[in-house]
Parts: C-alpha cells; sequence; structure tokens
C-alpha cells in the first residue's frame, strides 16, 4: 500500500469519521450507520474504500460483515513522513556547501 | 539546526552564513535548486510547482516526489527567511499540507498515527 493511497482514503470526513469510531473496537455495517446521517450502502461504500487502503480489515460472520482498524495500516505514512524527516537536515547541509560555492 | 514533526507537518530551522538575497537565489534559480534537493533514489524526480513568493522573504512550492512504483503524494513545502544581525539568514523549511484535505480541522490524525504506533 503506499503512502498516496492512504492519504487518498483519510481525505474524507466521513471516512475518516468512520475509521474514528472503529478506533473503539470491531462494529458491524449496521451498528456503525447509527452513528452517521449516510445510508447503508454509503458506509459500505466508504468501508470498502477503507479497505481497499489497507486501513480496515473485513471478518464475515453468515450475512454478517464486521470491520477492524488494521493496526499496521499507517505504517507507509508514517515511512514516508521519517523519510522527510531526514530529508531536509540532510539537504539543509548541501545548501551550506551550495552557498559556499556560490558567487556573491 | 532544529526539526520536528508533528503529525502534519514537519519543520526545519537552520541559520546560514549568507545573506537573503543568496539564499533566495538558490531557493528560485532551478540550477541552484536541483544542486542541492534533486532526488537521490533512482528514478525518482521531484515536481515542484511555484505557488506564492515574497522576495527575499518567503517561497511555496507545491511539492510531489516520484518514485519509481508509487505515487506521490502531493504536498507543500515553504521557505521562510529572515536575515540576521550577522548579515546572514535564518531558514526555516515547512513541509506539510500532505494531500491538503487530510489536514481539516476535524481530522483527528493524531489518534490515527498512535493506533499505528
Amino acid at each position: 500500500m503506499t503512502a498516496s493511497a492512504i492519504f487518498r482514503a483519510l481525505s474524507d470526513p466521513t471516512r475518516r469519521a468512520v475509521l474514528e469510531r472503529l478506533a473503539g473496537g470491531e462494529m458491524s455495517v449496521s451498528a456503525l450507520k447509527g452513528g452517521f446521517d449516510v445510508s447503508q450502502p454509503a458506509i459500505s461504500q466508504h468501508l470498502a474504500v477503507l479497505r481497499g487502503a489497507g486501513l480496515v480489515v473485513e471478518r464475515r460472520e453468515g450475512r454478517h460483515a464486521y470491520y477492524r482498524v488494521e493496526p499496521d495500516g499507517l505504517i507507509p505514512v508514517l515511512d514516508w513522513i521519517g523519510r522527510y524527516r531526514a530529508f531536509w537536515p540532510s539537504r539543509v547541509e548541501r545548501l551550506k556547501d551550495l552557498l559556499r560555492e556560490m558567487d556573491q | 539546526m532544529t526539526s520536528k514533526a508533528s503529525e502534519n507537518e514537519i519543520v526545519v530551522d537552520c541559520e546560514l552564513d549568507a545573506p537573503p538575497g543568496k539564499v533566495w537565489r538558490a531557493l528560485t534559480v532551478p540550477e541552484l535548486l536541483d544542486a542541492w534537493l534533486a532526488p537521490e533514489a533512482p528514478g525518482a524526480r521531484i515536481d515542484r510547482r511555484l505557488l506564492a513568493a515574497e522576495p527575499n522573504r518567503s517561497l511555496r512550492y507545491g511539492w510531489r516526489e516520484e518514485r519509481p512504483g508509487e505515487t506521490g503524494v502531493d504536498s507543500v513545502v515553504t521557505f521562510h527567511l529572515v536575515e540576521t544581525d550577522r548579515g546572514g539568514t535564518r531558514l526555516r523549511i515547512v513541509h506539510g499540507e500532505f494531500s491538503i484535505t487530510m489536514m481539516a480541522a476535524n481530522c483527528n490524525i493524531a489518534a490515527c498515527l498512535r493506533w499505528a504506533a
């Protein structure tokens, strides 16, 4: 999963809210729907996007589907932020070298 | 130099032994920018798009790094320049606005990040 797919999945406020509710524990679609002013198919659609981004996992039990947060789902985003956290200080050193080489 | 990263932005502060006008050139002339910012990863390239500029003071670039097999993340890099008493430049680099909408006020991304910790 790429950081950009996760950022995209998180760009929707309803999906962020769904994810936050699921952080409290596994829930069925109908239980989840209770907290939102949107239809069950819409919630299912959001869950499909979150699943596609690796942020939630589905468990099926008979006709019912339950969803929970995938704990490792945000690791690509953390990796991405970590990459740039290291990137800028190292590039500042190069900028200093460049400034020494440049003419006034 | 100090750096910190919160859930939604990375901030780096440093002091440079060059006046703002010279630092400004290193931040705006494409060949000079490439000299210190070109990506190292094989096949990677960075899309920089100038969003706003206040000469010798601040610059905003739309920033997107593309690597092979990986879609880039849209973000914004802002440079702030302040002249120091000694004629140098205090430079602050802020890298944030990752995919913009994620930063919406109601996004409790801190909570999301805690789950992943």
